[in-house]
């Protein structure tokens, strides 16, 4: 009697996550401005035709090509936006008049996988406050003049990214992950905002021909861990934070060859620990 | 008639290739220019100090920072540069007018995952003569010339980030060029008083750029161009300018917006090149499909 009831609690259990999974849609649309999508269908031309036809926890697959374009997610929820084909990462070239490649309001959930991101008058991405979060920018070559901008995020990660130009920049959020992207002539830039950033940790990136500075109110318990900073034409890894921001950790980095100070930390309130970092000039409070 | 070298055995031979090299791998030499190695020995403060310490079948480790040289292998085989933390690649520098890393008649150098930086020479250049399965790979690569290999056996280049100057290889045989991102620049197959056949070019993203194949006959075709995602190039996309060589396969590439001709084939007094499967918008030639 057990046994079978058991097992009418075990079947009912499998049932209902069967058709939870069932009842969340997970169309794949498919991209193609030169063909047909090889046959694959829902076939788009323009990927905002794609984006416009997608529901929450669908995936948008672009083939190769140039798409000028100006991808924006505004009100939408778990897209994931990618390369048909991984290796070949399709260009998002964004118009003339200051648009950016892709543009992510108010949508949680975004991923935006394997592009080239070109956008001389904007930003490659670009996040903007509100109601974003768990947004994922990986694996992309980021060609633009605000590089990779990610306002009021929440759990976001960039990772994988090269980025040529621009940077990468959370002005306030908690809790993302910046993570071995190569940045060339750009810097990552921490906090900005009164709201501050929080619990964010940026390691393993490179950065070339610019810095990693944290900076502004409410900027607290963030890890900078094992990147590599050289060239920068002012400091290398700085800390300039005040009200409220404290207990930042700064370790393992390489910093050297800067314009100004390799490692600085000239936050008002102290409180940041600095530990086995390797650089040639130190400025502040940034001891070891 | 000849089959081009397909993927597999490519697979196959850089499999053996590497597999073979832990056999006779030695010593771990470090550099490091900033502190003295994470206390590992032995320890170098140059890069070039750790070369000519180093004998065949020795792995060079760099720490992280900034190194002024030109790397220099000549005469010194089976060696393998790379950085200490894969993650953390470390900046070779070149002074003005030389290039970053040369190879100079020596077989089985690697260099792995660096940022190579020579505004005035090549990121790395291998000259002429007993250069053999060199492997560049996973390098962020900003120079006047690029990657610039003559007369290459066997040769890989994969997964780089090249910013201008571009992947050329002249008097090239069995060299694989797969899954590299090239900006503002190309990649070519040129000749240099050898054959250049069955090389493969594959998975390749170049924007601002074109690939080429452009020789005369020493024995040259069967090279396989495919899976290719050209574009914005101010010439052709992907062309064959070539003399009396035949049997050259393009497919499954993409070449689209160029300024000249997505695809083009000139190929004067050979046979028939391949050409099948490729996305583009305009045809040149006797490119084909």
């Amino acid at each position: 009697m057990r046994r079978r009831v058991l097992r009418a609690v075990l079947f009912g259990f499998v049932g209902a996550v069967l058709w939870q999974q069932g009842a969340v849609a997970q169309t794949v649309h498919y991209v193609d401005n030169i063909r047909t999508c090889d046959g694959l269908t829902p076939c788009y031309s323009a990927i905002m035709d794609a984006v416009n036809a997608a529901a929450s926890f669908d995936t948008i697959e672009v083939f190769p090509g140039v798409y000028h374009e100006a991808v924006v997610f505004s009100g939408k929820d778990h897209i994931a936006l990618k390369a048909h084909d991984e290796a070949l990462p399709p260009v998002i070239a964004a118009p003339p008049g200051g648009l950016d490649a892709v543009a992510i309001t108010a949508s949680p959930g975004i991923q935006v996988l394997r592009f080239v991101l070109e956008a001389p008058e904007a930003a490659g991405v670009a996040l903007d406050g509100g109601g974003s979060s768990a947004t994922v920018i990986q694996g992309n070559l980021v060609k633009a003049l605000s590089g990779v901008t990610l306002g009021a995020s929440v759990s976001c990660t960039a990772r994988d990214n090269t980025v040529l130009g621009g940077g990468i920049s959370l002005p306030s959020g908690n809790d993302c992950l910046i993570e071995r992207n190569t940045l060339d002539s750009a810097g990552i830039v921490i906090g900005g905002s009164s709201s501050g950033v929080k619990r964010t940790v940026i390691q393993q990136n490179v950065v070339r021909g610019g810095g990693i500075g944290l900076s502004g109110k409410n900027v607290r318990d963030n890890t900078v861990g094992s990147n590599f900073v050289s060239a920068s034409p002012g400091d290398g890894i700085s800390v300039e934070t005040v009200n409220g921001s404290t207990a930042n950790v700064i370790q393992d980095n390489t910093s050297i060859e800067n314009a100004a100070c390799d490692i600085n930390d000239s936050s008002s309130g102290g409180g940041n620990t600095w530990t086995n970092n390797r650089f040639g000039t130190k400025c502040g409070a940034a001891t070891e | 008639m000849r089959r081009p070298m397909r993927p597999a055995a490519f697979l196959v031979f850089l499999g053996a290739l590497l597999a073979s090299q832990p056999a006779v791998a030695q010593t771990v030499q470090y550099v490091d220019n900033i502190g003295t190695c994470d206390g590992l020995t032995p320890c170098s403060s140059t890069i070039m100090d750790a070369v000519n310490a180093a004998a065949s079948g020795d792995s060079i480790e760099v720490f992280p920072g900034v190194y002024h040289e030109a790397v220099v292998f000549e005469g010194k085989g089976n060696i393998v540069l790379r950085g200490h933390v894969e993650a953390l690649r470390p900046v070779i520098a070149a002074p003005d007018g030389k290039d970053a890393v040369s190879i100079l008649a020596t077989p089985d150098v690697q260099v792995l995952n660096f940022v190579l930086v020579a505004p005035e020479g090549a990121g790395v250049m291998a000259l002429a003569g007993a250069s053999r399965n060199t492997v560049i790979h996973g390098n962020l690569v900003k120079a006047l010339r690029g990657i610039s290999l003559a007369v290459s056996v066997s040769c890989m280049v994969s997964n780089n980030t090249v910013l201008g100057g571009g992947i050329m290889l002249r008097g090239a045989s069995g060299c694989l060029v797969d899954g590299n991102t090239v900006n503002d620049a190309s990649i070519g197959l040129g000749e240099f008083l050898i054959a250049v056949r069955n090389n493969l070019i594959q998975r390749n993203v170049v924007r601002r750029g074109g690939i080429s194949l452009g020789f005369t006959d020493y024995g040259g075709g069967a090279n396989i161009v495919e899976s290719n995602f050209v574009s914005g190039s101010s010439g052709n996309g992907l062309q064959i300018n070539a003399v009396s060589t035949s049997g050259n396969i393009v497919q499954n590439n993409t070449s689209i917006e160029n300024a000249g001709c997505d695809i083009s084939d000139h190929e004067f007094r050979g046979g028939r090149n391949i050409w099948s499967s490729n996305r583009f918008g305009t045809k040149c030639g006797a490119a084909t499909e």
